[in-house]
């Protein structure tokens, strides 16, 4: 195995493999893996930092500013600026997510199929599946113990019991959990099964090369046929990564998109067909603390309400967030700040129909995007939801983040006000994004999609994309585990394609 | 060599509104003022993006340059006692757009008060339920 730090590449340097991969996060590493257990050899580039597990800091701030993009500040444009989080470490986001598996749902693959029925042919179910059995074995993925829940989580259970909604201990890829609540940090004890100690790892062990903390900014063309990659180390070197057989790109569905504007491969709707999940998120007061800092950090979710668009987990935030999303300022943020061993957040993510866009102006990523008023309405129908459960699992008080509406509910009367005619405008609400797909959408037709049903780039020979910005929508649920599913596929196929 | 007057005026600034964003919690919590931010702030120059780094200073210019003026008070955010100064960003956050402004500040000033590990461990070591 190799590990090459770019901190350290103070000249320029040229790397050779079969498969060049572009980024580490679950569809990289599922690319890396997947292609060296069938002889390939691989060069991973990433972007940011290898971070071990006993590196994970306390500080919120330190997290943020090394694990997160732009300090988890970017931020959607649009008429409601809405925060999407994105981790830039080795693993991607893998080492800093709530490590919540879900499998795809088959009602999503089925309405991919029925819109392009090519897709049926090129990722077939069963491969899928078997792919999933295999994954999830590798990662460990299994219920969360109720003995690591913690309050926030069983309450959860109990509020959704009481009002007669599914739910269930959320599935995740960890391996002796101990209810640390510090997922979205990096988890200390390296409890978590992220891709960076997993995948990546099986890919390192059969010889890959990882190169981190060195960003890919271009894609090297030679004859119409991709040729291998050109990264900027942060130690000053320029790198060149020769690919003998591919390039895959799995930078996820903002970057990759960017790299491909950026080589000048604009054909097609790259950065269009932007999707994502926007969450709204309330915050309740119970009597006991519930020391909401504690427990697996997403251990409970319910899943009732999957089909209209909304799926509702515990959250699991560090002190800093949670204080920071606490109400007032001053002497009442004071107060809260004392009280927060009694507060509580849980969130509802929505399945949004609204599409946006992935852009470079003036060298920068911009994405734009605004929720539909159908997304706006869900986003009331989840704050509904999310407060009855809480006051049917005990709470006395909701705190509701939505401006122009009551700050704070002590009965649930006035939710169904909120769902019927609270503001119609997104920006009034306390959103933001996580997992984003489409923007390098696959499918037959060269005018409406990026990329071939078999990942190929219709017009750059050997050029694949393996991330969820293939996906022609989003999923409605967690995607890591259908990202390393579909990344697997791509690398069977452009490994076909090569021999 | 003398500092420049202007960024130890914005130092000055930043510190009083952090100071009295979060003034005194209880609870063996420490008030901000008594929060060491000497280490934070080198790292949040570093590590923030511009773009935060300039709605901070925005937000902060105009509450501690404008608000108290705005809101009928005829002394600096400054010269206002602590009880002048939590009236005043409590009225901001009343204001339609205060709330808003207000955020950005609140986020640094989370950042820094519980980068401190004091306030991590007081927290924290508080009796498991």
């Amino acid at each position: 195995m190799s590990h090459l730090d770019g901190r350290g590449v103070t000249s320029d340097l040229a790397l050779e493999a079969d498969v060049v991969v572009v980024g580490s996060g679950p569809a990289g590493s599922a690319v890396a893996r997947e292609a060296t257990a069938r002889g390939a050899s691989v060069v991973v580039v990433e972007e940011g930092p290898w971070v071990r597990a006993g590196e994970f800091p306390l500080s919120a701030f330190d997290s943020m500013a090394s694990h997160y993009r732009d300090l988890g500040t970017s931020t959607v444009l649009g008429r409601a600026p809405i925060p999407y989080l994105q981790g830039r470490m080795v693993g991607g986001s893998s080492p800093v997510n709530g490590a919540i598996c879900w499998r795809m749902p088959r009602d999503v693959y089925d309405e991919w199929v029925a819109a392009d029925p090519a897709l049926g042919d090129a990722l077939p179910w069963a491969d899928l599946e078997a792919i999933t059995d295999e994954v999830e074995q590798r990662l460990g993925v299994a219920p969360t113990d109720p003995a690591v829940a913690g309050p926030k989580n069983l309450l959860m259970a109990r509020g959704a019991e009481a009002l007669g909604l599914e739910h269930r201990p959320i599935r995740r890829n960890v391996r002796g959990c101990e209810g640390l609540g510090r997922c979205v940090q990096g988890c200390p004890r390296g409890f978590k099964q992220s891709v960076d100690v997993t995948l990546l790892g099986d890919a390192m062990d059969r010889g890959a090369t990882v190169l981190s903390s060195a960003e890919a900014r271009r894609v090297v063309l030679q004859s119409g046929r991709a040729a291998g990659v050109e990264a900027h180390a942060q130690g000053g070197g320029v790198v060149r990564v020769h690919a003998r057989q591919a390039v895959v790109l799995a930078g996820s569905a903002v970057q990759t998109p960017v790299l491909l504007l950026r080589s000048g491969l604009g054909h097609g709707p790259v950065g269009e067909n932007f999707q994502c999940h926007p969450g709204v998120s309330m915050a309740g007061r119970f009597r006991e603390p519930v020391r909401m800092w504690e427990g697996a950090t997403q251990g409970h979710e319910v899943i009732g309400l999957r089909h209209e668009g909304l799926k509702f987990e515990a959250l699991g935030f560090d002190l800093t967030i949670l204080a920071a999303r606490l109400d007032g300022v001053g002497s009442d943020l004071s107060r809260a700040i004392a009280d927060m061993a009694h507060w509580l957040e849980w969130g509802a993510a929505v399945r949004a129909e609204a599409r946006g866009r992935v852009r470079v102006v003036f060298g920068r990523t911009v994405v734009t995007y605004a929720p539909t008023p159908r997304d706006v309405g869900l986003f009331r129908r989840g704050l509904r939801v999310l407060g009855e459960m809480m006051f049917a699992a005990g709470a006395e008080e909701v705190s509701l983040g939505v401006r122009g509406f009551a700050p704070r509910l002590t009965s649930p009367g006035a939710l169904a006000d909120l769902e019927k005619s609270g503001p119609k405008s997104a920006a009034a609400y306390t959103a933001a994004i996580t997992h984003m797909f489409g923007t390098c959408r696959m499918g037959s037709d060269r005018a409406t999609s990026v990329v071939r049903p078999d990942f190929r780039h219709h017009r750059v020979a050997a050029l694949y994309v393996a991330d969820s910005s293939v996906f022609p929508t989003n999923l409605g649920v967690n995607p890591q585990v259908s990202i390393v599913a579909m990344a697997t596929l791509c690398a069977r196929r452009a490994l076909a394609a090569a021999s | 060599m003398t500092t420049p007057a202007r960024p130890d005026a914005e130092a000055r600034w930043r510190d009083v509104l952090l100071d009295a964003m979060i003034p005194a919690p209880g609870g063996g919590l420490p008030a901000m003022a008594d929060v060491d931010r000497r280490a934070f702030w080198p790292r949040f120059e570093a590590a923030a993006p511009w773009l935060v780094r300039f709605g901070f200073a925005a937000a902060t210019f105009v509450l501690v340059g404008f608000a108290p003026w705005l809101l009928g008070r005829r002394r600096s955010f400054v010269a206002l006692d602590a009880a002048g100064r939590d009236d005043v960003l409590r009225r901001v956050d009343r204001l339609p757009g205060g709330a808003e402004l207000l955020q950005v500040v609140k986020i640094v000033a989370c950042f820094a008060y519980f980068d401190d590990p004091r306030v991590q461990a007081t927290v924290r070591g508080a009796p498991s339920p």
